[in-house]
């Protein structure tokens, strides 16, 4: 019980070091990197509904150009630049997980449920959840066909 | 899955019932008269169609998974068994669990790809139907004011007001503007249309149509309060030269029949408490809180849709509206019972 | 192995649960409390039933009168109410408080002293919701309360009672969350990485920061509402600028993720007992926790589908129709990755299979209903109709209530040592699922055939007596299914096998410690492997060589004298500290016993009352967290620093108070974003901005006093820095010039306050002003308070208390750097936009 773990000298322990494990690199990005399609999501559905809303309420319907209302246009534009970065983002998950899972690791297939190690992960769930985001945007953008001149 | 036979069947016996063609469906979306709830009944036939199939696969591979012969992966290939940290794989730690045959890919296409797909179709099916529900042009407006527990109508156009009925002309769009005097109730006629709030806030609009004479019953869908439950209304299509026939009547203040049961009838109406709460167009009565009673005679129910309009139930419900309506805010008359019958066949002369 | 017992003896003294009567008030260990919070869910439960089965009994005929309408009225509120707030909810929270710590391989939770005060705190929340009754004012206005019929024009005192006891219970539940996240990502075993989560524990993970937003929205908005009530503000009040809308908005944005809220733990268990049953690994864990992940997200993005008839703009319903659409996919990842698991695997039908097979046809189906009302002209048909009433059924009996009995029944054997009754355990199942289906599938029907919800009585031309005489005897098979529930639980207890340790086979932790467990879990803390620990061969052991297999000596039967328990790293689960936790004490019962005090004066408008339980509240609070010398004192003494090299102290993102603190942070932003939401929600159907007769804000001194704020805020950042320095003297002056360059904010804003030619019952843009100013006055007070007390403790403590100084002073900080970005954003909000906009 009272058998030193450490090494005699390191009686006065440093915390800062962490003799039972490292911590995986890269982690804290990947962590941003899990949430990029969300966050992705996230705005563009918070900037097409206020202008949605504010735009109809305001008479911004009103105001036309190559047929499509200023809110069609906004909702357009803001959709490709959502989905442009959401594809970005999934782009760098597809690339860290290659990085993080070796190049034997395709995206199905058997050994995707093999473990290795948090960053291979953090990747794949990603890779996953950053491909739904994507498609959810792509998707949230279809109704503004149908409503391209009017609210 | 005998037993999901057996609720199949048993929601076929319910289905059949509910098509059951002995009834008459005055409150029913499954029995359009209007084109809107007609698409949207399509468009429930639709959905119930893609669902049913839908859960019928998922049920059946439920099934098989369950009962088919006992089958892992190892059958085919002894490699693939459960996996462990590549750290630790060394120190020769290793789950002996065989793994099920069945692996992402499987999940991937039947829990992604294809509801991917279909999901996509009913966005697409579900925008157009609300585009092509757009209200249309017209020319018509009703306004309706929603109040606990009852519904002003007004025909701002026509000057008219009246109260838990609308008439409507077969076959013409009519624009029905919304709103609220107290809290928030919902307009729905199922037959001819989806609910939209009335709101003490905003105007709401949607819009009433009916391809073919009838009534049809209406209910308030919001809860608003003790007699949510009894906020009906009648929705009443008339043929153009009858609807045109009403209007005009309408138009016109009540004649009343000048016998003496409804003079007397009069006087008990402006000698009791009646007229501090309802109006009678060209009279002293201009009381708003409750429905405006200028053609009471010609309605076709009292109390919101409660009961028929005839001198019985008039009667009843004047001398103790509580009782059929509790809570509601009408206060009992206390008016003899002489009084009371000539009461009601003045409000009944009032057409 | 004399000194093994010996030492487990003391062990077991530490961890023993206080007795006799005061003593069960002052427990705070998470198996107790955990178990309490199930028992009171569950007493909510039966009591929610039993109103359900009383509105059945009305409705099985037309004009009937068994009930009156206010009577049902009340009964529908009180029902929903409870089933949503007072037993779904609380009964997770209590499931993952029990079973968290034993599923990773910890002590006991995070805050155990949160614990006890979350429990009181929904307690009291229950009864005063219930207490009602004793006084003839039951709430009336739905589980939704929508304004206006929840103003005060409206409705008395019966409102008052449906806030308050749900303000309390919210709050119980935001305490659960952080308890939960905080527990997830600093108490795993060795080798718990984040990629080896049990799915329960990742679902809960997910869940807790859901609430942290979710319920902190609807915190915020009965708070609104509140004040509308109590104070005459006008936020829902129409005349005066206010909206009704508004109260939608909020209380949906937390009414959509609550349903996942109660549902991603509920997929969960099925997770857990599904591979159990299958006796092999989940399939598609990567997509579980990808659909887990995507599911908590998208939730939040769904509010508007309840408000489909509303009125609002086409174009911006269908975004939510498009979002509401695709969340069916992330359940049917889930959904079909269970069915890949079962794929040919022979499970045996013992009730938590039987529970979770029902659970997916019921599920299924409930989804498929809610797919279709994401479909706009449908859903304004079905909408408010007994399709919905159905559909949700479907969906929270058949997707909570069906996996809660799966994980109750899967569980039982390891909380009480007993087993139980397959044979009752089945007849329960077919009561109950086909009890269900005869009670719920014809209410689609019945909604087709017009049949509005919260209705007392219908007419009997409307010819829906059968379905409805159908419907109430299914809820009569329902409520037999209870009771035999009932009846195998004390047959169970009183007569049932004893159960050995893991009598599923299973593969998660908490089947590695006797069953029932004791109160501290484990002795040697596991080491993990993989995702199945249990179905790997030796899982819970560490080679004896290792430094990781030292440790675990090291630990073992360790800390002795105090409760404590090993703390990880939140993505790998390397060791890094030992944690203190706290062993039985009064201090949270009084805080709740304050809180208490503080909603019944407002109930009673004995603000004294009021008064006096926030000052018991804040009392407790200091009480409670600062820290005590005794327990500094044996920290200090401690010899595991050095045999472990391992402190007992810690700060920075080590420390569970760090990470205690981010939740609270968390919740301050939710809550302050849903105010800024009011505000520019009610700006923009304003048509004049402010208000005719009010000045536009004064902009200078706007200016002065929030860029005060910011200085504070800096000050704050700056004086950690030179703490970390060694400069303790200037840290010091940091925490002195801050506090009174904030204290200047104070003064300068409630100079504006007293500039102003309106109040806060003048207008909703008054409302909104004083509201929203006042919030984050008392936000500076509270970063005020704990300023000074650092201030106490810097350059006067025990240098071995170093680490839990810099935790103190961190925690300052972090708390003043988000008080100036808030103060940025209400500035813009108050200042500027009256200007731009």
């Amino acid at each position: 019980m009272t058998s030193k773990l450490l090494s005699p000298e390191s009686t006065a322990p440093e915390f800062e070091q962490n003799p039972y494990g490292d911590r995986t690199p890269v982690v804290g990005s990947l962590w941003l990197l899990l949430f990029g399609g969300a966050i992705c999501w996230t705005i563009h559905l918070l900037f097409v509904v206020a202008v949605s809303e504010w735009g109809c309420f305001s008479g911004m319907g009103e105001f036309r150009f190559l047929g499509a209302t200023a809110i069609a246009w906004s909702v357009i534009v803001a959709s490709l630049i959502a989905a442009t970065v959401a594809g970005w983002v999934m782009f760098l998950s597809l690339r860290s997980n290659w990085r993080q899972c070796g190049s034997d690791s395709g995206s199905d297939g058997e050994d995707f449920d093999k473990e290795r190690g948090s960053g291979c992960y953090l990747a794949q769930v990603a890779v996953w959840s950053n491909g739904l985001f994507l498609f959810i945007i792509v998707a949230q953008t279809i109704p503004i066909l149908f409503y391209l001149s009017e609210c | 899955m005998m037993r999901s036979t057996g609720y199949a069947l048993f929601g076929l016996v319910l289905w059949l019932s509910v098509s059951g063609c002995h009834r008459d469906h005055e409150q029913s979306m499954l029995h359009p008269a209007a084109e809107a709830s007609a698409h949207i009944a399509w468009l429930w036939w639709i959905l119930f169609g893609i669902c049913t199939a839908v859960f019928g696969s998922v049920m059946a591979l439920l099934w098989v998974a369950i009962r088919r012969p006992s089958l892992t992966s190892a059958d085919g290939d002894t490699a693939k068994v459960a996996n462990v940290d590549a750290a630790t794989v060394g120190s020769g730690r290793r789950d002996t669990r065989p793994l099920s045959p069945l692996g992402n890919g499987f999940v991937i296409a039947s829990g992604i790809v294809f509801p991917a797909i279909v999901l996509l179709g009913i966005l697409i099916l579900s925008v157009n139907s609300q585009f092509v529900l757009t209200p249309p042009e017209t020319t018509r407006t009703v306004r309706v004011v929603g109040h606990m527990w009852w519904w002003e109508v007004r025909y701002p156009d026509e000057q008219i007001v009246t109260a838990n009925e609308i008439y409507i002309p077969v076959g013409e769009p009519v624009r029905i503007e919304l709103t609220s005097a107290d809290v928030i109730h919902s307009l729905w006629v199922p037959n001819l249309q989806g609910k939209m709030d009335l709101l003490p806030d905003q105007t709401n609009v949607t819009w009433l149509q009916a391809d073919r004479p009838g009534r049809f019953r209406g209910i308030c869908a919001e809860y608003c309060g003790v007699q949510h439950a009894k906020m009906g209304l009648l929705v009443v299509a008339l043929p153009r030269d009858e609807y045109d026939e009403w209007i005009a009547q309408h138009q016109q203040p009540p004649i009343a029949e000048e016998i003496e049961l409804v003079s007397r009838g009069r006087e008990v109406f402006f000698a009791s408490t009646c007229h501090n709460c309802h109006a009678i167009e060209g009279t002293s009565a201009v009381g708003v809180r409750g429905p405006d009673l200028t053609h009471m005679g010609s309605r076709q129910t009292i109390g919101a849709g409660l009961l028929p309009n005839n001198r019985g139930n008039l009667i009843g419900w004047i001398s103790n509206p509580q009782a059929l309506k509790p809570g509601n805010l009408m206060p009992r008359t206390h008016v003899a019972p002489d009084d009371l019958h000539a009461l009601a066949a003045y409000l009944e002369s009032l057409k | 192995m004399s000194s093994d017992s010996s030492s487990e003896m003391r062990l077991q003294q530490t961890w023993a649960p206080a007795r006799g009567f005061p003593g069960v008030l002052a427990e705070v260990n998470n198996q107790i409390i955990g178990k309490r919070f199930m028992i009171t869910a569950f007493v909510f439960f039966m009591l929610g039933g039993v109103l359900a089965l009383l509105m059945r009994i009305q409705l099985a005929a037309s004009d009937n009168h068994f009930l009156g309408p206010q009577t049902y009225n009340e009964l529908f509120t009180m029902h929903g109410s409870t089933m949503m707030f007072l037993f779904a909810v609380p009964f997770l929270e209590g499931l993952a408080l029990y079973l968290l710590p034993m599923m990773i391989g910890a002590r006991d939770v995070a805050f155990p002293r949160l614990t006890a005060y979350g429990y009181w705190l929904y307690l009291f929340g229950g009864v005063l919701f219930y207490a009602s009754f004793l006084f003839g004012a039951v709430p009336d206005i739905g589980w939704f309360g929508y304004t206006p019929l929840s103003t005060s024009r409206f409705t008395g005192l019966s409102t008052d009672f449906w806030l308050l006891g749900l303000s309390l219970v919210e709050v119980a539940g935001l305490t659960a969350a952080i308890e939960i996240v905080v527990t997830i990502l600093k108490f795993r075993a060795p080798g718990m990485t984040i990629g080896r989560l049990p799915l329960f524990i990742l679902s809960l993970l997910v869940v807790g920061v859901m609430i942290l937003i979710a319920f902190t929205v609807l915190l915020t908005a009965t708070v609104l509402l509140e004040l509308d009530r109590a104070t005459n503000t006008a936020f829902f009040d129409v005349e005066r600028g206010g909206n009704n809308l508004l109260w939608q908005h909020l209380f949906w944005f937390f009414g959509h993720p609550e349903v996942y809220i109660m549902f991603l733990p509920a997929t969960g268990i099925i997770s857990m007992v599904i591979p159990v049953f299958a006796r092999r690994p989940v399939v598609g864990y990567v997509l579980i926790a990808a659909a887990i992940l995507v599911t908590g997200f998208v939730s939040f993005g769904l509010w508007v589908h309840h408000m489909f008839a509303a009125g609002l703009p086409a174009l911006s319903m269908t975004f939510f129709t498009a979002a509401s659409l695709m969340i069916a996919i992330a359940s049917g990842v889930q959904v079909f990755a269970w069915i890949a698991t079962l794929w040919g695997s022979r499970p045996e039908l013992k009730p938590p299979f039987l529970f979770a097979l029902g659970f997916m046809f019921l599920f299924v189906l409930g989804g498929l209903t809610g797919v279709m009302v994401a479909v706009v002209p449908f859903d304004q048909q079905v909408h408010d109709t007994y399709f919905i009433v159905a559909h949700f059924h479907y969906v929270l009996i058949g997707g909570v209530l069906f996996p809660i009995f799966s994980g109750v029944y899967y569980w039982l054997p390891k909380m009480t040592g007993r087993l139980f009754s397959d044979s009752l355990g089945r007849l329960n199942f077919w009561l109950t699922f086909i009890g269900f289906n005869l009670t719920f599938f014809p209410m689609h029907i019945m909604g087709f055939l017009g049949m509005p919800r919260r209705v007392y009585t219908y007419p009997r031309h409307l010819e829906l007596d059968g379905y409805n005489l159908l419907s109430t005897f299914g809820a009569g098979l329902m409520s037999i299914g209870a009771v035999v529930f009932l009846y195998d639980l004390v047959r169970g207890l009183t007569r049932g096998e004893a159960a050995s340790d893991n009598p599923w086979d299973g593969d998660s932790l908490e089947w590695s410690v006797s069953s029932p467990p004791p109160n501290f879990g484990f002795i040697r803390f596991p080491v993990v492997t993989g995702r199945h620990p249990l179905w790997q061969a030796d899982v819970t052991e560490a080679p004896d060589d290792s430094a990781l297999g030292r440790l675990r000596e090291a630990l073992a039967f360790e800390p002795q004298t105090w409760r404590g328990t090993m703390v990880t790293d939140a993505t790998d689960a390397t060791p890094q500290a030992i944690q203190y936790l706290a062993s039985p004490t009064f201090v949270p019962m009084w805080a709740a016993v304050g809180t208490l005090a503080a909603a019944v004066g407002v109930l009673a408008q004995a603000y004294i009352l009021s008064a006096a339980g926030l000052a018991v509240l804040i009392i407790s609070v200091f009480i409670w967290l600062l820290p005590r010398e005794s327990v500094m004192r044996r920290l200090r003494e401690s010899e595991l620093p050095a045999s472990t090299g391992l402190p007992v102290l810690s700060s920075g993102s080590v420390a569970t108070g760090w990470w205690g603190m981010v939740g609270f942070l968390t919740l301050l932003g939710s809550s302050f974003a849903a105010l800024i939401y009011s505000y520019f929600y009610i700006r923009l159907f304003s048509p004049q901005w402010p208000p005719s007769g009010s000045d536009l804000p004064n902009l200078p001194l706007g200016s002065a006093a929030y860029a005060c704020l910011v200085v504070a805020g800096v000050i704050h950042c700056w004086g950690m820095s030179r703490f970390r320095a060694a400069a303790e003297s200037s840290a010091r002056a940091a925490l002195v010039i801050g506090s009174a360059v904030a204290v200047g904010f104070l003064a300068l804003q409630g100079w504006d306050w007293s500039r102003q030619n309106f109040t806060h019952q003048s207008h909703a843009y008054g409302s909104l002003y004083f509201v929203i100013s006042g919030t984050l006055s008392l936000l500076v007070v509270l970063g005020l308070a704990f300023s000074l007390t650092c201030l106490k403790r810097i350059g006067r403590t025990d240098r071995r208390d170093l680490a839990n100084v810099t935790l103190h002073l961190e925690m300052t900080q972090m708390l003043w750097a988000t008080i100036s970005v808030i103060g940025v954003l209400v500035f813009l909000t108050l200042y500027a936009t009256p200007y731009l906009l």
